[in-house]
């Protein structure tokens, strides 16, 4: 599995912003990172052949 | 007068790895098939964020503003190659090739399905049914959290296309606020699943119930209900997504409005700026292939648009 994690500014502040409607306070990037690290060690652990590699988002061209 | 090459790109402008499975860090120095020792998730966590403490550190001096917005198309394109280069898919067709060293790293089965197949290759060729069961199935999540820009519709759908034809389905998970359009449509058109959790709080639930399954798995399992597809393609001319587009008849390029001549393959539309939808609706007509091979977006606004 590959997983691709936005890592630019703009992209945790759309994620830490809460949202009034449904009051959900948002993530902080610590918690975003620590639910993702459960998760691709989740899968990991699922099957000794299962691997995963995460790539960041950042920024930039082509 | 002598030029000056190009000065390297910024790291913190690439799609940084961030953390790679032992057995991946490996893949290069031969013995890929050796059990190596799963990660627990503080290791994974640890080194996802040590990689963007470098990320930050790199960017220390720059206001937000001098960052280029978020490459969600560079980086899905990396990790198409990643799956292609990793997880290779068994020839089903043919069965000319072999494809024992591409089982290795199969993120389903792993070594069983690698035996098999390797028997299989020498004694005859692969069947396609067999084949496609027992190939492996690299698979790609992207965790966004903004809509993505725009103007990189065209490369983002190229990498979408080369998913589709790789057969990894490309699954997305959004904790921003509104709805990414070309990432419904990534999902739609590979097989994956999108989602967007109404709340945050339980983004590990959702992970794992969503998207942990492999993929052979989800047929069995009701996935989260989806809202709808976004299937509007973005204009060539602003990068916006329309309902109804004015397409070229030689490139499709799509458009948001009629112009005398495509800027994207310089061909002359009959009958100039106000003729330029009903001269590519002519030729197309002409050509006896409505739809041209393209991918669904651009059939829709192909369809609806000229």
């Amino acid at each position: 599995m590959v997983v691709l994690l936005e890592t630019h500014p703009a992209a945790w502040e759309a994620a830490a912003a809460a949202d009034p409607a449904t009051c959900d306070p948002g993530l902080d990037p610590a918690s975003l990172v620590a639910q993702l690290g459960a998760f691709v060690g989740a899968h990991e652990m699922d099957d000794l052949a299962n691997t995963a590699a995460v790539l960041g988002v950042h920024g930039g061209q082509w | 007068m002598k030029r000056s090459p190009p000065p390297p790109p910024s790291p913190s402008h690439h799609s940084p790895v961030l953390y790679l499975s032992p057995a991946l860090r490996d893949y290069d120095a031969a013995d890929v098939g050796a059990d190596e020792p799963s990660s627990t998730t503080t290791t994974v966590a640890s080194a996802i964020a040590g990689g963007i403490a470098a990320l930050a550190a790199a960017d220390e001096g720059k206001s937000p503003a001098d960052s280029p917005p978020p490459s969600l198309a560079a980086g899905l394109a990396r990790a198409v190659c990643l799956a292609a280069r990793h997880c290779p898919r068994v020839p089903a067709d043919d069965g000319s090739a072999t494809g024992a060293a591409a089982l290795v790293l199969d993120v389903g089965d792993g070594a069983v399905s690698a035996s098999a197949s390797s028997a299989a290759t020498s004694a005859a060729p692969l069947q396609p049914s067999a084949a496609s069961s027992k190939a492996p199935r690299p698979r790609i999540l992207v965790l966004a959290a903004t809509p993505g820009a725009s103007d990189a519709y065209v490369p983002m759908m190229n990498a979408v296309f080369a998913a589709q034809r790789l057969g990894t389905p490309i699954d997305a998970c959004v904790v921003g606020p509104v709805d990414a359009g070309v990432l419904q449509q990534a999902a739609h058109l590979t097989g994956g699943l999108y989602l967007r959790p109404s709340t945050r709080a339980g983004l590990a639930q959702a992970l794992l119930t969503a998207f942990l399954p492999h993929p052979r798995m989800r047929a069995f399992l009701s996935a989260p209900p989806a809202d709808g597809v976004d299937l509007r393609a973005s204009c060539f001319c602003h990068w916006r997504p329309v309902d109804v587009g004015h397409v070229c008849s030689v490139c499709l390029s799509i458009f948001c409005e009629p112009r005398p001549a495509c800027d994207t393959c310089g061909v002359l539309f009959a009958g100039g700026a106000g003729g330029a939808g009903a001269a590519a609706g002519e030729k197309r007509a002409a050509s006896g292939t409505p739809d041209g091979g393209a991918g669904p977006a651009e059939r829709r606004a192909k369809g609806a648009g000229v």
